[in-house]
């Protein structure tokens, strides 16, 4: 009776042993298959606001119809495209031949300042969207000496370039 | 040792440690191949990406030299506007920021006088070199070389 029930100890041991990194693992790619996949709609949307803005130039004027954008139609814009986005994180940086804007999304929102301002909205003109995000894991808290309470936030960058056409 | 229970019980106790060892050999056996396959799976992650980024850069560089006539050979811009989708590869990032000679990343730019509808038209090579992760010699290559073209009527 003694040695069986030694026995069915060993297993439980084994078990625990073998289970803790299988589990790991499977956490780690959840948690990196998450975070790619929010970088991705991120990169997208924020390609689909630098195309919509590089459209929106002086150009695109034609009779009654004013194509101007602002800060804030940009932004509204973005969070049309990526309806998933953390908008009360996310930090959106608008670039262009006129200098740099920097808010967050969903601050931008009210912003009325036009953007791409002046003769930086000329054709040719090129124009940068960029976004950040942190990222909340818990993966972090497994990296030795963060400690096991200490969720850091890695952040997710995408930008886009491109050069106004209309 | 004459005894049945002596002799049956110490047999016992030599099978049990015969199987102990039998499962460690077949643990050693089985877990090469899980690396291998972990290592496969992460590899392949990265060549994926790497795939979809270079289309992504390559259609990005094409927006940018079908703009104008004056941009339709531009390799040097073309490159600027294809770098940003290349920022999470592994040997790109912020330190790469030019295209060609050494860099793992190439942006070749060329003006058609006649595309494929018979209108002037700009051709965008986007040639890239993934570092493999963790390169297994015949197994898994060390590098892979991605490349993607784009062609856009100049407007």
């Amino acid at each position: 009776m003694k040695k069986r029930r030694t026995n069915r100890g060993n297993a439980m041991v084994e078990f625990v042993m073998a289970t803790i990194p299988t589990l790991f693992c499977l956490m780690g790619v959840v948690e990196i298959s998450r975070i790619m996949y929010s970088y991705d709609s991120m990169a997208n949307a924020v390609r689909l606001t630098a195309r919509y803005a590089v459209v929106h130039g002086l150009d695109c004027t034609q009779g009654s119809n004013t194509c101007s954008t602002t800060v804030g139609s940009i932004a509204q814009y973005m969070v049309n495209a990526g309806p998933a986005l953390p908008a009360s994180s996310i930090s959106l940086t608008l670039t262009s031949t006129s200098g740099s804007t920097t808010c967050v999304l969903s601050a931008c929102l009210t912003n009325t300042t036009a953007w791409p301002s002046g003769t930086s909205a000329t054709p040719g003109n090129a124009i940068t969207v960029s976004a950040t995000a942190p990222m909340k894991t818990t993966l972090t808290m497994f990296v030795p000496g963060s400690g096991v309470t200490r969720f850091t936030n890695p952040n997710i960058q995408a930008s886009s370039k491109q050069v106004i056409q209309f | 040792m004459t005894q049945n229970g002596t002799s049956f019980r110490g047999s016992s106790v030599r099978r049990r440690s015969n199987r102990r060892g039998a499962a460690l050999v077949e643990a050693a056996f089985a877990l090469p191949w899980l690396f291998f396959l972990f290592v496969g799976a992460y590899d392949w992650g990265f060549f994926s990406y790497a795939l979809l980024a270079t289309q992504n850069g390559a259609r990005m560089a094409a927006l940018y030299t079908s703009s104008s006539t004056t941009s339709a050979a531009d390799s040097v811009g073309a490159c600027s506007y294809a770098l940003p989708e290349f920022y999470y590869l592994p040997n790109m990032g912020g330190q790469v920021t030019t295209c060609g000679g050494t860099a793992p990343l190439s942006v070749v730019a060329t003006s058609l006088a006649s595309g494929a509808d018979h209108q002037p038209a700009s051709s965008v090579t986007v040639t890239y070199t993934l570092s493999g992760m963790v390169p297994i010699p015949g197994l898994l290559r060390s590098s892979n070389t991605i490349s993607s073209a784009v062609e856009m009527r100049v407007k």
